[in-house]
């Protein structure tokens, strides 16, 4: 059998087998639902990591006051325990610190920081 | 659709304009279904699958670079959806050369009478393993070149054209042996 005759053999049998579908309008509507899902999603975590920043922040802030303000006192008292609370309160805001950096990348690199307005 | 219009179109969908999205189902969705069809064998099935793909390419669009073409990108989904429904359900084709050179030398086909060569054509193509069926589909109906279907198989350009190459020459060994209807 000559190779052109059976490529098109070939061919007219898929051709024959193909079948038209519309199956958009389903695929859509799936589309809209999960975008709306996400949407969801993407403003629980905003609005709870915004809380948690902002708390995070004022109980720094208020630790630090604290810090500073009984700072001359924890050192000429030189008790161990308080020396080491110092250096928890004083890691607390560096932890503190550095977790509002990386959500503010996180937040970023999620694209939190553009406004949807849907 | 032009190439560099589909690009345009893939980054808007990618910024956001989820809408546009549409214009690519409507553009892949026969293609794409008789392509998974080819696979499963399934109608229902291959719907279900042709979805799925959708919904995967839509959800991870962002990771389509642009080094392949959209479609090979998006029948590459297709074929791995096939693939692992098929993983899934345990109903991978045994349908190897040996058990169609047996149902030949059976005479299965002789049934058939001579002027019914298409429809000889239909069952030898049907009964033939997925490796050498799904490139023969692409290559032929979708005119997909060797190196996009090597992308979409995740196999080396070679086997492709060896599978085609096989998979045609099954088809005409067949076609042979049965001399009611070599032409």
């Amino acid at each position: 059998m000559q190779e052109e005759k059976l490529d098109e053999l070939i061919k007219a049998h898929f051709k024959k087998t193909c079948v038209k579908i519309d199956i958009s309008q389903g695929i859509m509507k799936e589309i809209e639902r999960y975008e709306y899902k996400k949407l969801l999603i993407k403003n629980s975590f905003r609005f709870i990591v915004i809380f948690f920043t902002v708390a995070a922040s004022i109980s720094s802030i208020v630790l630090i006051e604290l810090l500073f303000k009984y700072h001359s006192y924890y050192l000429t008292l030189y008790n161990i325990n308080i020396i080491i609370i110092k250096i928890s309160l004083e890691g607390f805001f560096v932890l503190a610190v550095v977790s509002i950096i990386t959500l503010a990348f996180k937040f970023k690199r999620l694209g939190l920081f553009r406004i949807q307005f849907r | 659709m032009e190439k560099a219009k589909e690009n345009i179109l893939i980054k808007r969908i990618k910024a956001g304009e989820f809408d546009l999205f549409d214009h690519i189902v409507k553009r892949y969705q026969n293609g794409l279904y008789n392509f998974i069809l080819n696979i499963v064998k399934n109608t229902d099935d291959a719907m279900d699958l042709c979805q799925e793909t959708f919904l995967k390419a839509y959800r991870s669009i962002s990771s389509y670079k642009g080094k392949a073409s959209f479609s090979t990108w998006l029948y590459r989904i297709g074929y791995n959806n096939a693939i692992n429904y098929f993983k899934k359900h345990k109903r991978i084709s045994s349908m190897e050369i040996e058990k169609l050179n047996l149902k030949c030398q059976n005479n299965e086909y002789e049934k058939v009478e001579k002027n019914e060569i298409k429809k000889v054509i239909n069952k030898i193509v049907e009964d033939l393993d997925t490796k050498y069926r799904t490139p023969i589909f692409l290559f032929f109906i979708e005119n997909k070149s060797y190196k996009e279907i090597a992308e979409i198989m995740k196999i080396p350009i070679n086997s492709v054209k060896s599978n085609i190459f096989r998979g045609k020459n099954i088809i005409k060994q067949v076609l042979q042996k049965n001399k009611k209807i070599v032409v």
